[in-house]
């Protein structure tokens, strides 16, 4: 929803001012009674009847006091009259001004009894209730004996969690919407005459219908102690803001979740929300003996396992606290870096040596450009990729781009970028069913991929008459994308070529190294992520066949794999296909399937190492002779990330 | 030509090689400090502020903190004031041009206790110039206008029924010059001065800092204008009509309700800019009632 700057309604100041103009300093009090009696009810529900808001209005009435302290003594009316306060007028809780000019004025107790009369038991109304849970809960200063608490100063006054309450009503009347019902209004109104308490008593009562203070707001309050390092440290507490922020009940909440829980639906879940108690209090809703039934309340988890409980909400990855989180973290780290690193570094350094080319590469690339060329023009272009490759290499990227678009802002939901792009796909609520529709599409692509190829090798196999299981295994192992001996020699070639060692620039066949290992990557990334996802997606059921912690490992797997992937896209892929001198922006052989006579040459010079120019034969055609028509199939199967 | 042209090429290929080399490097160098920064104790990575730093932040934060209040139907951003329980919406618009402010600040006013907030509030609409300064002392202006706090520029009178009480985008200033053509009070050297003042502050010894300090408050007079200048309705200081106050705020500004609040407060002690020893505070009870 757009922030908006709140707008003020003068009319209402000013009329307001001119029924209070009206007074003489003698008669206000005398005549207060009758101009409220007379007057209409001009300002919503303020009952400024000593008229502060004379004064308080201004919003520079201000000072700096000798110890720095800034004292604004404004009061946004418009604001004060959309909260339960509204009908309290300013004695009520200032007492201690009675007269002009103001004495030093105390701090406002909020556990005096103000002019409100709590209409159920006609008596008048009072915080004490809430003083009396506090007391008995883990933010008292003092202990159940009265003793005060180590770090008494630490613990919360009403002010620290509080400021003036806002109604956030409810709409109930036929839609659930956020905002009073005009509808709901109307037909109060029809029997209760007085709109503005019809508005007030709807606004209050409906904000409590459901959470008071957006969860953002909740989280917010509660890391004002809770994030403070300090004082994280002085009460022996781990850092539950970072962890929580880390969970999809934290990024939800980040990004505009009100389902999703924050601190007050796990930890003071019955009665009022300051009844809160540490978790090792029996009492306590996040005490291991209730935390499974806290997960599984109806409007949670309802349908989840009790295993689920062992699901570490505050899990980090500090190898003392959590050692599992810790190795599985470590891993994908290594996975992640020791991957792209190396190949990182080779593209640059690759990239370099394109500067100071050795002449013997480039006599071998202007060769066999030359023979490139004249295959392109007896072949009317070289095909690379057939349609059903660039078919499946589409759907793999429309596939991807929207799971990166739709799984990254929850990966970083601080991010300024984060909350727009997922407004473009619905907002927390659209955004994450797109993810998910994305992710089983790709399963599902992958899945008949596989299928593809082993329909493909089955075929090969039964038109060569080879059976077993040990044919299937050499058949498999005999793929193109399937890395071979020689991959080694090359990958080792190119090191030695950008580290000016050699003068020789490998020439590849029609996959090298880099492109069977980002095609594996895909066999282990996909299973992975899909998996991972499913397990996260479908938690309830998940915790019935799993313990809840194998849940805090899919989701570290789940989020760090994913790190890897669009990294590995981004800084070795793209750049690879794209970055290299004479390709960007765009190589057209994703679109058109044909490559061109240089970066063949370049790239997959021993295509070319059959082709006879003085002949008519295709020199693209080497694998057919050598492996047979089956495997003029199965190149549809094959698909480049 | 074709030398040329080969040449062009080269510096070309270096140019896309090297961009490509910077932004993969850097890539990699994010990618490998995030991973790291991912294990281990999320607390051991937060340092815990240093007392003053903290102090630094708790006293001087409170204007730069904004916190969003979400109401589900509608939102909003306002600054966070530390232990402020009434919700403030946001600041009043800065003003831009005036001087004063430089050092002074927005919320000039502490020394008389029972009379700064009132005076800060003043501020929102009313320029220093018009209390604090005269072009000779005992000639107290007679013209006002009003200049925009954001372009320094004399302009029309402000619209003042709508929008928030005080905050018109726009302060009063005296006026001079001649009557067809009246331009407000500059202190165009004391504003120069000042400017180098504060440039050179830290390079100037103790002497130079209490000269130029009495230079910069030169035309301040010692006994600024006092409320009940403006508040009476015999002889009001500022012209409210001419202002283009409305008949009935104009009333109401010397009206008996107003002038009475502006009686019980004034057991002024106006700050007598340069002479601080003359500002000692009273308590409470040494005051008129």
């Amino acid at each position: 929803m757009k922030q908006t700057e709140i707008s003020y309604c003068r009319a209402e100041h000013h009329t307001a001012f001119q029924d209070s103009r009206s007074r003489s300093p003698t008669l206000a009090l005398g005549l207060l009674a009758i101009l409220l009696a007379l007057a209409p009810l001009q300002s919503l529900y303020a009952m400024d009847e000593e008229n502060c808001l004379m004064c308080h209005r201004f919003r520079g009435l201000a000072r700096v006091d000798k110890e720095g302290d800034y004292h604004l003594f404004y009061v946004d009316e418009n604001l004060f009259n959309r909260g339960p306060h509204a009908r309290v007028s300013c004695r009520g809780c200032h007492a201690d001004i009675d007269k002009i000019p103001h004495s030093d004025a105390k701090p406002v107790d909020c556990l005096r009894s103000c002019h409100i009369e709590e209409p159920t038991r006609e008596i008048i109304f009072t915080h004490t209730g809430v003083q009396t849970v506090l007391q008995d809960s883990v933010h008292a200063a003092t202990d159940p004996n009265g003793v005060a608490r180590d770090f008494a100063e630490d613990f919360p006054r009403c002010k620290d969690c509080h400021d003036m309450p806002l109604f956030r009503p409810v709409s109930i009347f036929k839609k659930m919407s956020a905002g009073v019902s005009e509808g709901a209004i109307n037909r109060c109104t029809v029997c209760h005459t007085d709109e503005n308490f019809v508005r007030y008593f709807y606004s209050h009562v409906t904000t409590r219908l459901h959470k008071a203070r957006d969860p953002r707001e909740v989280v917010s309050m509660c890391a004002s102690c809770h994030a403070d390092t300090a004082f994280a440290r002085r009460h022996g507490l781990p850092d539950v803001v970072s962890s929580y922020m880390e969970t999809y009940h934290g990024k939800a909440v980040l990004l505009g979740s009100t389902l999703a829980p924050d601190c007050l639906d796990c930890h003071a879940q019955k009665g009022s929300v300051h009844q809160m108690h540490a978790k090792t209090d029996q009492r306590s809703s996040v005490h291991e003996a209730n935390l499974g039934a806290t997960c599984r309340t109806k409007d949670c988890h309802a349908s989840a396992g009790p295993a689920l409980a062992s699901f570490d909400v505050h899990a980090t990855r500090n190898p003392r606290t959590h050692p599992l989180e810790f190795a599985v973290a470590l891993f994908f780290v290594f996975a992640t870096l020791g991957i792209l690193l190396p190949i990182l570094t080779l593209n640059v350094l690759g990239l370099a040596r394109e500067l100071f080319p050795s002449s013997q590469a480039e006599e071998e690339i202007e060769r066999l450009t030359a023979l490139a060329e004249q295959k392109a023009a007896r072949e009317s272009g070289i095909l690379r990729f057939t349609t059903a490759h660039r078919v499946q290499h589409v759907f793999l990227v429309v596939v991807f781009v929207v799971l990166c678009l739709t799984g990254f802002p929850m990966k970083f939901p601080n991010a300024p970028w984060a909350p727009v792009l997922y407004e473009l796909f619905g907002g927390i609520h659209g955004a994450p069913i797109v993810h998910r529709v994305a992710g089983v599409s790709l399963l599902t692509g992958f899945a008949v991929h596989v299928l593809l190829i082993l329909r493909n090798v089955r075929r090969s196999l039964k038109r060569q008459g080879r059976h077993g299981l040990r044919q299937w295994v050499w058949a498999i192992l005999d793929l193109p994308m399937f890395p071979k001996r020689r991959d080694l020699s090359d990958l080792i070639a190119m090191a030695k070529y950008v580290l000016f060692l050699s003068p020789r620039r490998p020439s590849y066949d029609r996959f090298c190294w880099k492109e069977k290992l980002e095609y594996l990557g895909l066999f282990w990334g996909i299973p992975l992520l899909g998996v991972t996802g499913i397990m996260l997606w479908a938690e309830s059921l998940s915790s019935h066949l799993f313990p809840g912690w194998l849940l805090n490992v899919a989701y570290l797997a789940h989020t760090y794999e994913s790190l890897l992937a669009v990294a590995h896209i981004a800084l070795v892929h793209i750049p690879g296909v794209l970055g290299r001198p004479g390709l960007s922006p765009l190589s057209g052989m994703v679109l058109n399937g044909r490559i061109s006579p240089r970066v063949l040459a370049e790239e997959h010079g021993d295509e070319l190492r059959d082709f006879d120019a003085s002949k008519a034969f295709p020199g693209l055609h080497r694998r057919t002779r050598e492996h047979g028509d089956g495997l003029r199939d199965l190149n549809a199967a094959e698909v480049k990330p | 030509m074709s030398h040329e042209s080969h040449h062009s090429k080269r510096y070309l290929l270096y140019l896309y090689v090297g961009i490509w080399t910077v932004v993969l490097a850097a890539a990699g160098a994010w990618l490998t400090k995030f991973l790291a920064g991912t294990l281990g104790d999320p607390l051991a990575g937060k340092s815990a502020l240093a007392a003053d730093v903290k102090v630094f932040d708790s006293v001087l934060a409170l204007t730069e903190k904004k916190v969003v209040r979400y109401l589900g139907e509608w939102e909003f951003l306002e600054p966070k004031l530390p232990g402020h329980f009434h919700h403030i919406g946001r600041w009043y618009q800065s003003d831009a041009q005036n001087f004063c402010i430089e050092c002074h600040g927005p919320i000039p006013h502490s020394r008389s206790p029972r009379v700064r907030a009132f005076l800060n509030m003043h501020n929102l609409f009313i320029s220093c110039q018009v209390c604090h300064v005269q072009e000779r002392e005992g000639i107290a202006p007679t013209r006002f206008g009003w200049v925009d706090i954001t372009t320094g520029r004399l302009g029309p009178n402000p619209e003042m029924t709508t929008g928030a009480w005080g905050e018109y985008g726009a302060k009063i200033v005296p006026l001079t010059g001649p009557t067809e053509n009246p331009q407000p009070v500059e202190l165009a050297q004391e504003k120069a001065f000042a400017s180098e003042f504060r440039k050179h502050m830290n390079s100037l010894n103790d002497s130079q800092k209490v000269i130029g300090n009495k230079f910069i408050h030169r035309r301040c007079i010692e006994k600024p204008v006092a409320c009940s200048e403006c508040h009476n309705a015999e002889s009001a200081f500022l012209p409210y009509l001419k202002l283009g106050y409305s008949q009935d705020r104009a009333a109401f500004l010397v009206s008996a309700e107003v002038v009475d609040l502006v009686q019980r407060y004034e057991t002024f002690h106006m700050p007598k800019l340069l002479n601080p020893q003359d500002q000692e505070e009273k308590s409470p009870g040494d005051k008129k009632p």
